[in-house]
């Protein structure tokens, strides 16, 4: 069993309905349980998700190998074929016809929980005998979503949209879920869990600003994280009088932190205000130098490279120019 | 799904189209190996065919892959096809 196709994490299961197999057979977040302090996965926070872990699967942001990819998203295609107006789970609402409107969240999330639910039965079936004599393995610990106690995860006591136990390995997709924002943060109910941290400056500073009473405690040390620390110098694109060591260009650098999770992601998926894509586009370090980096990248002297451009599956090459045609340059490089 | 109408469905079935547009890649595409790694992300307009729509994903990732990650980007820039981070995934 393994994870190699990895979604990004949220706090919230949606649009799925929690008496569904979308949600209920999702295993506990595996953050810390004090990320909030006190007020972890409790309603009170700055809204009422806010102070919950990161535990559900969000499909802004999925990675994999192309092979397990593909088995991912046949299956993906098989369930949006099935999908009928009436599902028969619905808690009334009509909000899950033609699975959740053809949401693209909704079938992955079905998809992940089948999964989780074939894996909690082979759990079952295959826990040792020390296991069992140490009293475990007979049910994990329960869990709540939004409040809601999950007393067994593939059979909650509520009424639920009833699996059956399979046999073998059957619903397995590998996926797993980038839980502590290792590659992507959402931002939605997420906001104030993250800054831009420019680590050569004051960092308990930049941290402490803007903080409420139920936000979570910094666990930024410091330390930039080895990956960032060996990828290439940021500045190989631009002029030699802007170059440093590359591991002090990137502690010069605003860079995105979780700061209740000590993490950098790699990106950032603003489905909370959508507006910061426009006002924090300029917050981002490329930015500053966007337009010489572009012109590195087309200018650039190795044959493979891309040049700011793009290889299509039918072998034909598209330019930077002809992706991004120049009227949209005011807006990129601001 | 094909009797539906598209007015019950979000963004008028682009959230479908996520999967079909990116099903028919991974089943027909030839300019990437089984093993390579696909990354698929919501971007501005997701997955429309005009270019300019993907720069911002593909600056974002260059923000912190660099420029020696051996990054390369394919088919509309919504592919990225490299051998980074596999270190993640582990053994099992």
């Amino acid at each position: 069993m393994k994870q190699t196709v990895i979604f990004g994490s949220g706090k919230r299961c949606a649009p799925n309905q929690v008496q569904t197999i979308g949600c209920y057979p999702v295993p506990e977040s595996p953050l810390p349980k004090d990320v909030y302090g006190n007020n972890t996965d409790m309603s009170v926070g700055r809204n009422l998700w806010y102070s919950l872990r990161q535990r559900w699967l969000n499909s802004g942001f999925i990675m994999g190998p192309k092979r397990d990819m593909r088995a991912l998203f046949q299956r993906a295609a098989e369930k949006a074929k099935e999908t009928q107006r009436d599902m028969d789970f619905d808690d009334g609402s009509h909000g899950s016809d033609f699975m959740y409107h053809g949401s693209d969240q909704a079938l992955f999330a079905v998809i992940f929980g089948e999964q989780e639910f074939q894996r909690e039965i082979m759990r079952r079936r295959h826990y040792s005998i020390k296991d069992k004599i140490k009293g475990q393995g007979a049910k994990p610990d329960p869990t709540h979503i939004y409040y809601t106690l999950v007393d067994d995860p593939i059979n909650p006591s509520f009424p639920h949209e009833v699996r059956k136990a399979k046999e073998g390995k059957p619903d397995e997709f590998s996926l797993g879920l980038d839980y502590f924002s290792e590659f992507i943060q959402q931002t939605v109910n997420s906001e104030e869990d993250s800054k831009y941290i420019t680590y050569s400056d004051d960092i308990e500073k930049q941290v402490s600003e803007n903080r409420e009473m139920f936000d979570c405690p910094s666990r930024v040390t410091g330390e930039l994280p080895k990956d960032i620390l060996s990828s290439g110098n940021p500045f190989s694109y631009i002029d030699t009088d802007e170059r440093g060591s590359s591991k002090d260009d990137w502690k010069q650098l605003p860079l995105y932190t979780n700061i209740c999770l000590n993490k950098i992601p790699i990106m950032i998926h603003h489905n909370g205000d959508k507006s910061a894509r426009e006002h924090q586009w300029e917050t981002m370090w490329v930015q500053r130098h966007a337009r010489k980096v572009v012109d590195g990248m087309k200018s650039g002297d190795d044959a493979a490279a891309s040049k700011g451009g793009a290889h299509l599956s039918d072998g034909k090459y598209i330019s930077w120019d002809e992706l991004c045609p120049a009227e949209w340059d005011q807006e990129i490089f601001r | 799904m094909a009797d539906i109408s598209i007015d019950y469905l979000l963004g008028g079935g682009s959230h479908l189209a996520k999967i079909s547009a990116v099903l028919e890649w991974l089943e027909a595409s030839n300019d990437a190996g089984d093993d390579d790694l696909v990354v698929m992300m919501d971007a501005y307009g997701q997955l429309r065919s005009n270019g300019a729509d993907h720069y911002p994903m593909s600056l974002t990732l260059l923000q912190t892959f660099g420029s020696s990650s051996g990054a390369k980007f394919s088919s509309h820039g919504t592919i990225l096809s490299t051998t980074l981070r596999m270190n993640v995934y582990g053994k099992d």
